[in-house]
């Protein structure tokens, strides 16, 4: 069992035909994903990674039964591509883009909101794996096995370091999840927390967060007050300054908000445990699964 | 990016709000100049890129024109080090000189982007003149949070809540819902991400004899991500207020953060830096930098990040940790043999390679006589790092 993904679901790539979009749809592909077809406006007609290329995603739909779209349209036009996908009917909706304007995404999730069947994740993410079976992303695909452990995270190494040590433990995953390190993000922890709660393929679920915002603090109430199963979390950026971005666009400590301490002090109160360096954090979950 | 005070007051009054008449100087000569065209007492206001100035002395009142030139001859060039400046000076490159105000009310008001919500969110408060965080902690029940629809933007009720917040009414209502719509188009307009009027001040008319809402000090912080649409704000970068050293970096794809340390860092990925700054820092050693190689760096990217790093003199030991997914693992190899091929003096290396393409990366690491440690984890290039200190007279150790 896993969340979001599963070896049945039947995959579109817009922005097919740009050197990323095409690299990792020929890497998804070779993971074993049912990679479908994919979208570039006035290519139309032409194949890309031997696979079917469409005008529009609503076509893309309509010749191939896709219900998810990995996005690697450039920035600027993230949003047009992400609204086109919500538009044509595309459920899930796994947007790869870095650097798309918070504005746009503010629209983006005004219009999602009278959606309440599509999901989307992302912006600025890895994507969603679930190992063995579906890969719709840029994370190295060897390094994750099938297993128990679900994973949700707004960073992409960082996710890669935590998955390579577990795996190398033998300890698997049921679903990684990156959920992006933009201020804005299509899904939260809470959203997939939620998903993972019910999932029967997972029994324990790795947090990883980091400076900015309060997404894990509000993950922390939700965990205390609506989770059974066990939740390990590790944050990162303790040694980051204030008011200084750091990489990520959304990892900004701002008006006193967002800073390590006060993430790591709600999550304990919470009762949830929180790894202080990603090396603790495979015995922690060897324990537990 | 952020924009200077003058430069934020200028766009407000671009949309209809009220700014005291003011001229930028970048000499003596040039605030005399302008002083002559106000009316005094003068406000003189370094312009740096850092709250918290008045305290730290870089605004400054003059009432003679001799004052003034005194004044404001100290102030340019000199370095001013703020609550807010992050440690370090800020050389004051142009002042502000403004007409002197008088009010009878300060309140504070801001629009920025709720991350949660996802919406612009209104802050207003009947507490002016201190910083948001202060308010926070002194008056938290007077801070009100407004966040507006984007289908609706302001309504008459928004403006209501905001006005008993502010504690006004009548025309000082009417007034408030005039400039909350402006503040609304300028941020919306121009994708802001933080839009602080504080104080805004309600006294003696500028435009008109009756009292009005006036902007004393503002702070505007665009949204970088957005800056491609918006020509005319990256027009207003100062680049006298970014670290040369950023700079240079972005203009090749890396993210860099200058720190307070010794130990160089090159990660690849923005939480996995973050996270090996915090491990090493837990082991009592600190960072000189963050640098995020990004996904998919070629050995071009990594020598240039090997070149910002070793071009910082405080830097002693060099730290390379690579999680290599898309990134290759021998390209980054690759790119720091190519990056120091020639050069005499060489820093201390400790490196943890791992994932994609390792073992390649590894043997071009090995086929160089370059100074390389390898560690297999974190805790190991810790140790490895501080055998290196040990040999450097002026470090001193934490532990």
């Amino acid at each position: 069992m896993s969340i979001l993904i599963n070896k049945r679901t039947k995959v579109i790539c817009q922005g097919i035909t740009g050197q990323a979009g095409l690299f990792h749809t020929e890497q998804c592909l070779k993971y074993g994903t049912k990679m479908v077809g994919g979208v570039t406006p006035g290519k139309g007609g032409t194949k890309a990674a031997k696979l079917p290329v469409f005008d529009s995603v609503e076509e893309a739909v309509k010749e191939t039964g896709a219900t998810a779209s990995m996005i690697f349209v450039p920035a600027a036009f993230a949003c047009d591509a992400v609204l086109e996908a919500a538009d044509a009917g595309i459920e899930l909706i796994i947007t790869i883009t870095e650097g798309i304007p918070v504005s746009d995404m503010v629209k983006v999730k005004r219009y999602l909101a009278a959606k309440p069947n599509i999901r989307m994740i992302g912006p600025n993410c890895p994507g969603v794996i679930t190992p063995g079976e579906c890969k719709i992303g840029i994370m190295p695909g060897y390094i994750h096995k099938k297993g128990k452990v679900g994973i949700i995270s707004r960073s992409g190494t960082l996710t890669y370091e935590v998955v390579y040590a577990l795996t190398r433990d033998g300890i698997g995953q049921s679903t990684v999840v990156g959920i992006g390190g933009d201020p804005i993000q299509g899904s939260s922890f809470i959203d997939l927390l939620e998903l993972f709660e019910k999932d029967k393929g997972t029994n324990v679920v790795i947090v990883i967060g980091e400076i900015g915002g309060t997404s894990e603090e509000r993950a922390a109430e939700f965990i205390e007050k609506k989770m059974k199963k066990p939740v390990i979390a590790f944050i990162a950026g303790k040694a980051a300054p204030p008011g200084r971005r750091m990489g990520h666009a959304g990892a900004i400590i701002s008006g006193g908000q967002g800073t390590w301490q006060g993430k790591v002090k709600a999550l304990r109160q919470a009762g949830i445990r929180v790894a202080e360096s990603t090396e603790e954090i495979t015995p922690i979950i060897g324990g537990l699964v | 990016m952020n924009l200077h005070e003058y430069q934020a007051k200028q766009l407000l009054a671009q949309y209809g709000a009220v700014i005291p008449f003011g001229c930028v100087a970048v000499s003596v000569e040039e605030a005399e100049a302008a002083a002559a065209k106000i009316h005094g007492p003068w406000v003189i206001k370094a312009q740096i890129h850092a709250g918290g100035r008045g305290k730290a002395g870089g605004i400054q009142i003059a009432n003679q024109p001799q004052e003034l030139k005194s004044k404001t001859g100290e102030l340019l060039g000199k370095e001013l080090a703020t609550r807010q400046s992050g440690g370090q000076g800020r050389v004051v490159h142009k002042v502000l000189v403004e007409e002197k105000i008088s009010f009878q009310k300060e309140c504070y008001l801001a629009l920025t982007t709720d991350r949660e919500k996802a919406v612009v969110s209104i802050l207003a408060s009947r507490h002016g003149g201190m910083e948001i965080e202060e308010m926070a902690q002194k008056h938290p029940e007077d801070i009100w949070v407004e966040p507006i629809d984007p289908l609706t933007g302001v309504r008459s009720f928004h403006i209501r809540r905001v006005a008993k917040a502010l504690g006004v009414n009548g025309k000082e209502a009417v007034s408030v819902g005039t400039l909350l719509k402006q503040l609304y188009g300028l941020y919306t307009e121009l994708e802001l991400s933080i839009l602080e009027i504080n104080p805004l001040v309600f006294g003696e008319g500028i435009r008109s004899k009756e009292p009005e809402w006036i902007v004393l000090d503002a702070k505007i912080s665009a949204d970088d991500n957005a800056l491609f649409r918006h020509q005319n704000l990256e027009a207003l970068r100062d680049l006298n207020e970014e670290d040369p050293a950023e700079t240079e970096a972005n203009r090749h794809g890396l993210s860099y953060v200058r720190l307070n340390g010794d130990i160089g860092c090159m990660v690849n990925g923005a939480g996995l830096a973050m996270a090996t700054l915090d491990e090493i820092k837990n082991h009592g050693l600190e960072p000189a930098n963050f640098l995020d190689i990004g996904g998919g760096a070629n050995s071009e990217r990594v020598a240039k990040a090997i070149e910002i790093i070793t071009s910082d003199a405080r830097v002693q030991v060099i730290l390379i940790n690579i999680f290599g997914g898309i990134t290759q693992c021998d390209q980054v190899a690759q790119g720091v043999i190519d990056a120091l091929k020639g050069r005499k003096r060489l820093l201390p290396m400790v490196v943890r390679l791992e994932g994609t393409r390792v073992e390649e990366g590894r043997k071009l690491f090995q086929s160089t006589s370059l100074p390389i440690t390898p560690a297999g984890n974190l805790s190991e290039a810790a140790k490895e790092i501080k055998k290196h200190l040990k040999h450097v007279h002026s470090y001193q150790q934490k532990n």
